[in-house]
């Protein structure tokens, strides 16, 4: 996008700014733009500014139109971009602001291997974790589903595949929301996603979307750390996909079934990418039943890359899964929308709050982290780019009161594909990793150079943000030894 | 890059957009501009080699404007490479209006020994999609959600 925002940018403090509600007609609040000094440079650089503007149109959005600090150009509203609508105040609900990769998230799982245990076998392992997950355009998984068995996956969410011999009933435990999202109606999904989606349950996908072997680089805070089981140099596998081709599908069918609701319910938008209806409706309660479907599917699909990568593992290294102890740390989505209580002026309310590009980060005490981790906070999963660092974090009170419980979710672009791609013509990205210590595989042609460090920002800015703002906490560094992209 | 086929003035481009793909097409008449983004579509994907035609198939669209008709055109072709594993091709079009698609396709079936698959293309997407009509020429740039 080559436009870039003209509006005035007020400081809050040194990792906030405001958007004035005066900058544009029909902002019903202000925006707030989480990012420090060199990252707002790089923002200005894309029209995504303009985007925090037109969400903070939306009907009954509250308090603010947010944007964490890794935030980009989106459809609609900007990835990275956090908006919480109030339904008794005929607050919206938009497929733009949950965003095509409905539940495109994040899992980690830990080890008890260290790197020194990992490195006579790192290529071996890369290679095994390359053969057995599927991953790249066109590849469809090994595990197949019918309709009737998507449905019901959809409706049950992981737990539905870890009964069927995929994982451990713990990992549903340590998944952001157990792996289902209540209420999903999966006959509210087209014969067209179910049909994109009956293959690729178990597939990678292709894109920014990867499987790392990591390591725990840096410890920040050690009691944070021992709560998740993390400890320096232990080997760790960060799992990044999300709903597939089915989700994407739910998103268009109904950013096609929501083009003319906003005109029925009166709405005016200054972008029509931002097509939504009351949560109060017919129309928007159609959405959330076949989003959350669609959600679910993301947590069955991340599950069955888990299984496959813990059969990797068990290949490469001949041991058991009790020697391993490849346990799930969390599991935590960053496209989506829930329903979730906040105190609003005083006043309990529930209300819709939406995630794009945005990772929940509830903080110590907060009923819905796991028991055990509970005392430090919601683990809060945040990669990088395949030649940096990722980091995991905990969420801090200040998410409760300032984001809707939300915080950043990655490094976000900062060079388009084919820039990227130009950059790095002449260069062989997988040899400038592996002279880093990391071993990557990619299928396609342009897997590594479309997705090389470069094309993305720092993402030890982006957390140094949160962090500051108080809204989630660093906890550890991980850095990548072996990268699967598809 | 562009394709320019001799016998039709029509053509697309696939250009930057941060972090998906923008496709630049072009044609003298609402099937060229169609065909090219065919076309075009197939080029973001990769180097899509196809096995001869094994069958003609219809295709019947009916959609609320032109650029729906184009999305769901688009989507269409997405959706039986997807799952099928399908080029469509060679369209004759007996029916191309403002929201009505009546045509015939050769359909193929993808090589995948020999094609080279470069990007995932999730969605065409809706995103700032207006046909521009001038005399003897129709453009859209269409967003590829990658």
């Amino acid at each position: 996008m080559d436009k870039k925002f003209e509006g005035k940018l007020e400081r809050i403090d040194a990792c906030r700014w405001r958007i004035p509600k005066s900058h544009k007609q029909g902002m019903r609040v202000d925006g707030v733009v989480y990012a420090d000094d060199r990252l707002v440079k790089l923002i200005r650089n894309d029209y995504s500014l303009e985007q925090v503007a037109n969400v903070a149109c939306l009907p009954g959005i509250v308090s603010h139109s947010l944007a964490m600090p890794d935030i980009h150009f989106g459809y609609g509203f900007c990835i990275g971009g956090v908006a919480a609508t109030n339904p008794d105040e005929g607050g919206v609900i938009s497929p733009g602001g949950v965003g095509y990769d409905i539940n495109c998230g994040v899992r980690l799982l830990r080890s008890d291997l260290c790197e020194a245990d990992v490195q006579p076998r790192l290529t071996d392992l890369v290679n095994s974790l390359f053969i057995s997950v599927p991953a790249g355009v066109g590849q469809r998984g090994d595990v197949k589903f019918d309709a009737h068995e998507l449905r019901q996956l959809m409706k049950s969410g992981s737990r539905y595949v870890v009964e069927r011999g995929f994982g451990l009933a713990a990992d549903v435990e340590a998944t952001e929301a157990h792996g289902c999202l209540p209420d999903a109606d999966p006959d509210l999904i087209s014969d067209r996603a179910l049909q994109r989606g009956a293959e690729q349950c178990g597939t990678l996908g292709s894109g920014n979307h990867f499987l790392e072997v990591q390591v725990v680089d840096h410890v920040f805070d050690g009691p944070a750390a021992a709560a998740l089981g993390l400890r320096e140099q232990q080997v760790c596998v960060m799992i990044h996909s999300g709903s597939r081709g089915l989700g994407y599908q739910v998103c268009d069918d109904y950013l096609k079934e929501l083009r003319d609701t906003p005109r029925k319910f009166g709405i005016d938008l200054p972008d029509r990418q931002l097509v939504c209806a009351p949560v109060d409706s017919d129309e928007g309660r159609r959405y959330l039943g076949a989003m959350r479907a669609a959600a679910n599917y993301a947590w069955c699909n991340r599950q069955i890359l888990t299984h496959l990568a813990r059969k990797s593992f068990e290949s490469v290294f001949g041991l058991r899964p009790p020697q391993l102890g490849m346990a799930l740390v969390y599991d935590v989505a960053h496209n989506i929308a829930k329903m979730e209580p906040y105190d609003v002026l005083g006043k309990a309310c529930t209300l819709c709050v939406h995630r794009k590009g945005a990772t929940r980060a509830f903080p110590p005490g907060h009923p819905e982290v796991p028991a055990r981790y509970r005392s430090v906070g919601q683990p809060v999963l945040i990669p990088g780019d395949m030649g940096r660092a990722s980091y995991v974090l905990v969420g801090q009170p200040g998410s409760m009161t300032d984001t809707f419980g939300s915080s950043c979710h990655g490094a976000g672009r900062v060079m388009s594909r084919t820039a990227s791609i130009r950059d790095a013509a002449g260069r062989s990205i997988r040899q400038e990793l592996l002279d880093k210590g990391i071993v990557a595989r990619a299928r396609g042609r342009r897997g590594l150079d479309e997705e090389q460090p470069a094309a993305y920002k720092d993402v030890n800015d982006v957390v140094h943000v949160v962090d500051a703002a108080g809204i989630s906490k660093r906890v550890a560094r991980l850095r990548p030894i072996g990268v699967i992209k598809g | 890059m562009y394709r320019l086929m001799p016998s039709d003035a029509f053509g697309f481009e696939l250009r930057d957009h941060t972090a998906d793909i923008a496709l630049f097409v072009w044609g003298d008449r609402l099937e060229a501009l169609f065909r090219a983004a065919a076309d075009g579509l197939y080029a973001a994907i990769g180097e899509i080699h196809a096995h001869s035609p094994c069958a003609r198939e219809r295709l019947d669209i009916h959609a609320h404007d032109t650029e729906s008709l184009l999305h769901d055109f688009l989507d269409e072709l997405l959706f039986r490479f997807e799952t099928r594993g399908q080029r469509l091709g060679d369209f004759t079009f007996d029916r191309l209006d403002d929201t009505l698609l009546m045509a015939t396709a050769a359909v193929s079936v993808v090589d995948a020994t020999t094609s080279i698959l470069d990007r995932e293309v999730k969605a065409v997407t809706y995103h700032d999609l207006n046909i521009v009509r001038t005399p003897g020429r129709y453009e859209v740039t269409i967003i590829l959600d990658i």
